[in-house]
């Protein structure tokens, strides 16, 4: 076989191909694991992760397969209301707005952490996105829902639903009257939210 | 078994270290510098709205779902001095814009890619999880141009862009692999229901009322076959030729389905790395002009 001529020796060109195989093995492992995946990617994966997330090689959930049409996908709305009990489309997954990519992705994520009881982690994300609505609609909401159907086909219903609750200086928080997924109210602190979110304001 | 191993090195040795002779290396980095200006240009049209301390995403919300403070998440690596520094949003991508002019006229072009790549990793770690779907792929290709040096350079040098070359080529090979698979994944895409969802929710350029089912499932089985298609004919050089026009039918499906002209420009930019663009109806860069 016809033999190149390398510019390169021969350790450097082993060293190289070392670093090649462990580069493109920590891609498969992090493109693998973006939904699932097995303790040794899990393991793998906290080792490589100064690398694979500082050099940004990582997916993090990103939804590379479209839509995978799950619970999470189906059409959602988040839904504040006002005072007068006006309400106003927040957001919306079906939007056909320039921006609608990370509006479903937002949607997606916060369906699936409020179903997860991860409030902890959505509060601070629905904080956000409340503000920022308040901001450009100029109107105070008093409480949001977050609206989608069960299952595909059927009618939306409240999968969350909470106070919101203002605090001077502080982001705005958020006290649930219903459950995720759960259409009966919790009822210790719906009845209490309430009053809470009169006492705040 | 011996010169087996002997072929298989000397192979291993000529695919990634042999100096860069493909002409066409220059026009596969200005289609990239097109595509990293499309996103580019679509996170400056946001940055006030995505990127800013009083946008739908702020700093708290974007760190909560990273998962600062837990073990595991890796949030301890994220660098970006827009969580520091909110206002640098606009002006970050500004300058990302720039870089990948650099990338399309061929001027300064490493320096473009190191530029356009630590920019795009600044706004990336800024918004986990809300980045566009081809934007992980872009970041890496990206970064490999920054070794696609000028092809009259030294011959080190042109090893290092053969290196560079190989690289997007796996790489984008790993992602088209990756898409494919997670679609199978999911029993939804072997049912059709996956493309009917994103139709109804009117996501793409097909008409959300009126499309018969029979079109969504058509488009779902086609997207499949499309990328075994596209990964068949990359790794087989008697075929090969038919991946162009494999890839640019996917990109179209992407533009019917998902409407993500974003994502359908990195795709096929990505792929020119292995399909390159025929002669006659390449853009003259800086550096081909100058050969």
């Amino acid at each position: 076989m016809h033999s190149t001529p390398q510019p390169f020796s021969r350790p450097f060109r082993w060293i190289v191909s070392g670093l090649l195989v462990l580069h493109f093995v920590g891609i498969v492992c992090a493109y693998s694991a973006n939904w699932r995946r097995s303790g040794l990617q899990d393991d793998l994966l906290s080792v490589l992760n100064p690398y694979l997330i500082g050099m940004d090689w990582s997916l993090e959930l990103i939804p590379v397969e479209w839509n995978r049409a799950q619970a999470s996908d189906l059409p959602t709305q988040l839904v504040g209301m006002d005072e007068s009990g006006q309400q106003t489309v927040i957001l919306d997954s079906q939007s056909r707005d320039w921006d609608r990519d990370r509006k479903r992705q937002i949607l997606r994520v916060l369906v699936s952490l409020l179903e997860s009881q991860s409030d902890d982690v959505a509060t601070p994300c629905l904080a956000s996105i409340v503000a920022h609505s308040e901001q450009l609609t100029g109107r105070m909401f008093r409480s949001i829902q977050l609206r989608k159907p069960l299952e595909s086909n059927t009618d939306p219903i409240n999968v969350y639903e909470a106070f919101v609750v203002r605090m001077e200086g502080d982001p705005l928080r958020f006290v649930p009257a219903i459950d995720a997924q759960r259409t009966v109210p919790r009822t210790p602190q719906a009845a209490s939210s309430s009053s809470q979110s009169e006492a705040a304001r | 078994m011996k010169t087996d191993r002997a072929g298989v090195w000397e192979y291993w040795n000529r695919f990634w270290f042999q100096p860069l002779v493909a002409p066409s290396a220059p026009i596969s980095r200005a289609l990239i510098g097109c595509a990293s200006l499309l996103v580019f240009a679509n996170h400056a049209v946001l940055a006030s709205q995505w990127l800013g301390d009083s946008g739908w995403f702020n700093g708290s919300a974007a760190l909560a779902l990273a998962g600062q403070g837990l073990e595991g998440t890796g949030a301890e690596y994220r660098w970006s001095p827009l969580y520091y520094y909110p206002w640098l949003g606009f002006p970050l991508t500004l300058l990302g814009i720039i870089a990948s002019l650099a990338m399309i006229v061929g001027r300064w072009s490493w320096l473009g890619c190191l530029i356009a790549y630590v920019v795009l990793v600044m706004i990336h770690h800024r918004i986990p999880l809300l980045i566009n779907k081809g934007e992980p792929l872009l970041v890496a290709a990206v970064l490999y141009c920054t070794l696609l040096t000028p092809i009259q350079e030294t011959s080190l040098f042109r090893v290092f862009s053969n290196l560079a070359f190989r690289m997007l080529q796996v790489h984008f090979l790993l992602w088209m692999a990756m898409s494919l698979f997670s679609m199978l994944a999911n029993e939804t895409w072997w049912t059709g229901e996956a493309v009917r969802q994103l139709i109804v929710d009117g996501q793409g350029f097909l008409p959300s009322k009126g499309t018969p089912l029979w079109c969504a499932e058509f488009l779902a089985h086609s997207v499949l076959v499309l990328q075994v298609g596209i990964l068949a004919t990359a790794l087989n050089p008697s075929i090969r030729p038919l991946g162009r026009w494999l890839t640019i039918a996917f990109c179209a499906v992407i533009l019917l389905v998902i409407g993500d002209w974003i994502y359908a420009a990195i795709l096929f930019a990505t792929s020119t790395s292995i399909w390159p663009i025929p002669s006659g109806i390449a853009v003259s860069t800086h550096e081909s002009r100058s050969r």
